[in-house]
């Protein structure tokens, strides 16, 4: 079973980076792992305090989620687990600990640069750390819509592209 | 009678049933007390006059010395002693003029007590150190009994009557208490008629049974919205999709019966007067169908439902009534499992509320296609209908869902306001979501949140 690492930035857009990594996955079930860079507080009691879930909770909006379910229904003979991960380093050498602790096989990320939107929860980006590894990309084409304030929820976007 | 007064009656009837049994026992224990009381204090004074008049010695002085000093004269007080060994006793006691009876119990129980009008008798049986016997009577007039129980029955029925009107005043106010809710909804439910349907009654949040009122309330003028309104739909519908294709008829007609013609163009004429009268039975047959939605009188019952079902259900009827438009249907993420796709409610009711997106979406969008989408979460379906018509203008937004509002820009597009909000009720009837957001001119996103069937 292989380990797929994924970049998101908690947008329900951001989700059609996952739904092609599936479509073009043909053989066996995969683990799915939502990668997403997040610097630690400096300050010692949010640190004692520190609870991933809280963070996770925090993260992901009811649209995230609900974009996240649909996938999940879809491709449910595909996915055997889907988990969001968060990395906390500083360095390469980190981030590598980072994939073989995760047991990531390999990862497909975007191909432009500018896709990701990670001012819109304060993080920051793992795409670089991602090429720099010596982990197998593959890239697929997305480019970030955002919602107009006229069109409601971003969900359409997943669906009908 | 009002259930207001009925309530105070009852109220103070059993408030004042319960004061009349306490003061009642009250004043039968206290004259109870009275007279077992007086007795003892009779008793006690014709032992001691007795003791006094019959013996002798120190013990005689000193028990002299307290009677004196401590034991007051009652009002009227008489002791007689009637010696029952000399040969005057039978004269002596006939003489006191008491009955015979109260006698023989004084003599057979050494002590006795009798009470004749106001005047109270103590008898008792004494034998003195010398052993003889003799009876001592006492009596006197019961001063405490008389003044004190007359004293007693004023106050109470003082208090009796204090009470009942404090009674009155508590249970006027209870029930004013108990019944202002219900006035407060009645007040709301007399406002609502046949203009204002969309209007509802707050629901309270603390008294139970007045919330359980006000929902069932609120439910079934959602009901009667709806097939209220569904009629009205139907009307709109009916009155400009079945009067294009009859006009049609009727110029061809009319054009054709003009002058003589050929055979051919006759031919050609009833071919199309024969096209359009198709296309005006299919629609009327699509109408009706969306005109049975059930509400006849029949009770609603929600079903277990497939959603794709229903969408493609929706999607054949709405192409039957518009032909010249495309509708897509994306169902690429639909789930693996069927199971996600159940959701509880009624399949008329929702088929009613999705072609009637998918009328509008037709309607105005001059033969552009429309795509249709559905997905599903963990707890949601979600079926997505976008066009690329006329859109909505941003400053129409917030009116869409009143009933006969039609926005500024709708054009030569026939219509009367109705169709929208009978939608948003429908879907509401099924704890359901509608979001519609818009462009002018470039396109409208309508969203429909179905809650799915939870199996457990």
């Amino acid at each position: 079973m292989k380990t797929i690492l994924i970049p998101t930035d908690f947008t329900a857009d951001s989700i059609s980076i996952l739904k092609n990594a599936l479509n073009s996955e043909k053989d066996e079930k995969v683990n799915i792992i939502l990668g997403y860079g997040k610097r630690l507080s400096w300050s010692i009691s949010d640190l004692l305090f520190y609870s991933t879930k809280s963070v996770l909770k925090e993260l992901e909006d009811d649209e995230f989620t609900e974009a996240k379910e649909i996938i999940m229904n879809k491709y449910s003979s595909k996915i055997n687990s889907l988990r969001v991960e968060l990395f906390h380093g500083f360095n390469q050498n980190a981030f590598n600990n980072y994939i073989e602790g995760n047991k990531i096989d390999y990862s497909v990320i975007p191909e432009s640069d500018e896709a990701m939107d990670y001012n819109y929860k304060q993080g920051f980006d793992i795409v670089p750390f991602i090429k720099k590894s010596n982990l197998l990309t593959e890239t697929v084409s997305y480019t970030k819509e955002y919602a107009t304030s006229a069109q409601g929820s971003s969900l359409f976007k997943l669906l009908t592209s | 009678m009002k259930t207001q007064n009925k309530i105070i009656l009852l109220l103070s009837s059993i408030f004042l049933l319960f004061t009349l049994i306490f003061s009642g026992f009250i004043y039968y224990s206290i004259a109870n007390y009275s007279y077992d009381d007086f007795y003892k204090r009779l008793e006690i004074r014709a032992i001691t006059s007795a003791t006094i008049q019959l013996e002798s010695g120190n013990d005689t002085r000193a028990i002299q010395e307290i009677r004196q000093e401590y034991l007051e004269e009652l009002p009227n007080e008489k002791i007689t002693i009637v010696d029952l060994d000399s040969n005057t006793a039978e004269a002596d006691l006939k003489k006191l003029g008491l009955p015979n009876a109260f006698i023989e119990k004084g003599k057979e129980e050494k002590r006795a007590f009798y009470k004749k009008d106001k005047t109270f008798y103590s008898l008792v049986y004494y034998t003195s150190s010398e052993k003889k016997d003799y009876l001592v009577f006492a009596s006197a007039e019961n001063y405490y009994s008389t003044h004190h129980m007359a004293y007693l029955e004023n106050s109470l029925i003082t208090a009796i009557i204090f009470s009942v009107v404090i009674i009155f005043l508590i249970s006027y106010f209870f029930s004013r208490l108990v019944v202002k809710p219900l006035r407060s909804i009645i007040k709301k439910m007399n406002t609502i008629s046949t203009k204002n349907l969309n209007l509802r009654l707050d629901i309270p949040r603390k008294n139970a049974e007045l919330r359980l009122l006000s929902l069932t309330f609120n439910n079934m003028l959602n009901r009667l919205e709806a097939s209220f309104e569904t009629q009205n739909n139907f009307i709109s519908n009916a009155s400009h999709e079945l009067n294009t294709p009859l006009t049609n008829i009727i110029g061809e007609a009319e054009v054709t019966l003009n002058k003589e013609r050929s055979t051919e163009d006759y031919e050609a004429a009833l071919t199309n007067i024969l096209e359009e009268a198709d296309k005006l039975s299919k629609k009327t047959q699509a109408l009706l169908y969306l005109a049975q939605t059930g509400f006849n009188g029949k009770v609603q019952k929600n079903k277990l439902l497939r959603v794709d079902q229903v969408l493609l259900d929706a999607v054949q009827t709405v192409e039957k009534l518009y032909s010249n438009n495309k509708i897509h249907i994306d169902f690429s993420l639909l789930p693996e499992t069927s199971d996600k796709l159940k959701i509880m409610g009624n399949s008329q009711l929702l088929e009613l509320a999705i072609s009637n997106l998918l009328i509008n979406a037709c309607k105005y969008s001059d033969k552009k296609d429309v795509y249709v989408a559905l997905a599903v979460s963990d707890t949601y379906a979600i079926i997505i209908i976008k066009d690329h018509g006329i859109g909505i203008p941003k400053k129409d937004m917030p009116y869409i869902y009143d009933p006969f509002f039609r926005a500024s820009n709708v054009g030569i597009h026939e219509g009367y306001g109705i169709g929208l909000p009978l939608t948003r009720n429908l879907i509401k009837m099924h704890d359901g979501e509608l979001i519609v957001s818009s462009e002018e001119n470039v396109e409208t996103i309508v969203e429909i949140k179905l809650p799915l069937f939870k199996f457990s």
